[in-house]
């Protein structure tokens, strides 16, 4: 009888043990599913869990995936948002004590046409003439900037606007300060005032409208806007000379090793010394390999139009890989929203705590340069006027209510050292004939205006970034409305 | 040549060959990394050349030091000249991405080889009974697996990816 209510009771606990929590699982992509080749995206995944659990969650896209690792609590709804490359395919799984429990896998239209983003709760209907119109629900609206990407045009009303949450609502003012294209149809003065102040391009891109008809015809007239490309680090190859730390590490091992086998093939008689040595400098060369530290760098361009509120910036940074294996590489969260910037296999480790990646692995190999690439914008005021020019000389006043700093002037292949300056003061500028440390930021500042045009540069500290690498340079251009 | 010219042959073709396909390699790769292109093409074909180098030289090399020096020093001079690139191999590697089991099968034929085809050498001296015939003949049959290597290596090695 005792033996019985033991093996009952050894049945029970086992049964309890292997008894697995109910677990409800979704998946939902931004912009009612559509999105463009090449572009981000965003996913939605929420998630119940009948008891409190560890799990990890693993969302896949094409050659991205993100590594999330979850607590989960009892009966508590979890909504992730992650922003990943417009793969076709896009699967989450999640995998608890190391099983896999749930699945789901979703489609993305891949549009070969801009895309319309209409979030208009009016119903009313807006169309741009060659654009794909997608009629959006609230839900579809991403809360990562990046996912702004998919989209080219974006229709709101005040409805949408206002029902916009505020990771949402932050996640549009990016968009807007980064000269996303949007209408607002009938908006609350207030949310476009907020739009209006952080808008980029001078708020070019943001128009604001009473109708729906009216907001198309708008939008439209915004598509003859002449648009600066952002920078590429192709262009700024200058600012971003080769990591070649590992490799000066490597040359200096062959060279030592090449001298050692010298050495013991020129004294030693002993064929065992001779023979144990490479197999011992080989063991040496791991050790080195192993041991050694990627040294980062961090480059930013900023560019803010000549009378513009906003900067809108692009920043690299750059590893070489020390050795072949997983490289991990910790993202700068102060720099907005990072992407891989290339198309090889790349795991973003996502906090699903904070709802951001905190780091970058990649399965890399020795030299190999891994770029993680960041875009946002920071408010700017920086206004430069040409008064009169002769010859070399040029007449330079700051015409904004801000002081700045120490710079360079660059325009008509002619290079200026630029005072610093305060509000409403003027300066008379001569040809700079040592460019010294700036040169190659002056190349690149030359290389994104027009030849007739002028530009001012300066460099900007990155005290206020966090971890930012000790390696790491940044800039701001500001291009000089014709005088 | 001297015996102890002989005794360090092996180790000395070895680091030539090392620095040679080292200075190759971190040429080709300094130049990739400044135009920013791929460096591990670069890797992979140090690493055949490598590979290529010292599976045609072994043949001649294990047979000629088998007949003149009897199988155990030629089999030592054949392990120094397959070793001796190994440091370089495996900095290559890291930078390549050859399969590891492809890299290191690779090397333990070359030893292998190395070790063996010395005890040919030393048979086919106690097979034609004269030093110098032997030696003529073990290089001669060297050479013609050398270049039999040459001329199959697409089945041995294929191209990296």
């Amino acid at each position: 009888m005792r033996g019985q209510a033991l093996l009952l009771l050894a049945l029970c606990t086992m049964a309890e043990a292997g008894a697995q929590p109910r677990i409800e699982m979704s998946l939902a992509p931004a912009w009612d599913g559509w999105s463009r080749p090449g572009r981000t995206t965003e996913v939605e995944i929420q998630l119940r869990s009948g008891a409190a659990t560890q799990a990890i969650l693993q969302v896949s896209a094409g050659r991205e995936t993100v590594h999330a690792p979850l607590d989960l609590e009892a009966g508590r709804m979890q909504r992730l948002h992650v922003a990943v490359g417009s793969a076709e395919r896009v699967t989450a799984t999640l995998t608890i004590d190391g099983q896999l429990r749930e699945r789901r896998e979703i489609g993305i239209a891949q549009s070969e046409s801009p895309l319309l983003g209409v979030a208009v709760a009016s119903g009313v209907a807006t169309g741009l003439e060659g654009f794909n119109a997608i009629r959006l629900e609230l839900g579809d609206l991403p809360h990562d900037a990046s996912a702004y990407s998919s989209v080219d045009a974006l229709v709101l009303d005040a409805a949408s606007l206002g029902a916009l949450d505020q990771r949402q609502l932050g996640a549009l003012i990016s968009h807007a300060a980064a000269c996303g294209r949007i209408a607002l149809v009938d908006a609350d003065p207030g949310a476009r005032g907020v739009l209006e102040a952080a808008a980029g391009c001078g708020g070019a891109m943001l128009v604001s409208a009473a109708t729906g008809e009216e907001a198309a015809a708008r939008l439209q007239a915004t598509l003859a806007v002449p648009s600066t490309p952002p920078a590429a680090l192709s262009g700024l190859r200058d600012l971003a000379p080769p990591q070649l730390d590992a490799w000066q590490r490597v040359v200096l091992v062959i060279a030592a090793y090449l001298g050692a086998a010298a050495l013991a093939a020129t004294f030693s008689s002993s064929a065992w010394v001779i023979v144990s040595l490479p197999a011992l400098a080989t063991l040496v060369a791991y050790g080195v390999l192993q041991l050694s530290q990627a040294t980062p760098h961090l480059l930013v361009w900023a560019e803010a139009g000549p009378t513009a509120r906003v900067a809108q910036y692009r920043a690299w940074q750059r590893v070489s890989a020390p050795a072949r294996g997983r490289a991990r590489v910790p993202v700068l969260t102060q720099l907005g929203s990072v992407r891989p910037c290339s198309g090889g296999e790349l795991r973003f480790v996502f906090d699903a705590a904070l709802g951001r990646a905190e780091s970058a692995e990649i399965d890399a190999r020795l030299f190999q340069p891994i770029t993680l690439c960041y875009s946002g914008s920071f408010p700017v005021m920086r206004a430069v006027a040409i008064d009169a020019s002769a010859g070399d000389t040029l007449r330079v006043r700051n015409a904004g209510s801000l002081a700045w700093p120490t710079g360079t002037l660059v325009g008509r292949g002619v290079v200026y050292e630029l005072p610093a300056l305060g509000p409403g003061e003027s300066a008379t500028l001569r040809a700079h004939g040592e460019h010294g440390a700036t040169e190659a930021a002056t190349r690149a500042a030359i290389s994104r205006i027009p030849f007739e045009g002028h530009a001012a540069i300066w460099p900007l500290e990155l005290a206020s970034v966090a971890d930012a690498p000790v390696d790491s340079s940044a800039w701001l251009l500001v291009p000089v409305p014709p005088s | 040549m001297s015996t102890s010219l002989q005794d360090r042959l092996g180790v000395a073709l070895g680091l030539a060959l090392t620095a040679a396909t080292a200075t190759w390699w971190l040429g080709s790769t300094r130049l990739a990394l400044a135009q920013g292109q791929d460096t591990a093409g670069a890797a992979a074909l140090a690493i055949e050349a490598l590979w290529l180098a010292r599976a045609m030289a072994l043949p001649p090399l294990a047979l000629r030091l088998g007949v003149l020096r009897g199988s155990r020093p030629a089999a030592a001079n054949c392990a120094a000249f397959v070793a001796a690139p190994w440091p370089l191999l495996l900095l290559a590697w890291s930078a390549s991405g050859l399969p590891t089991g492809r890299v290191v099968a690779a090397e333990v034929a070359l030893l292998a080889g190395g070790l063996v085809v010395p005890l040919i050498g030393q048979g086919l001296r106690g097979v034609l009974r004269s030093t110098q015939l032997a030696a003529t003949a073990g290089t001669a049959i060297g050479t013609i697996l050398a270049a039999g290597l040459w001329l199959t290596r697409a089945l041995w090695w294929s191209p990296p990816p």
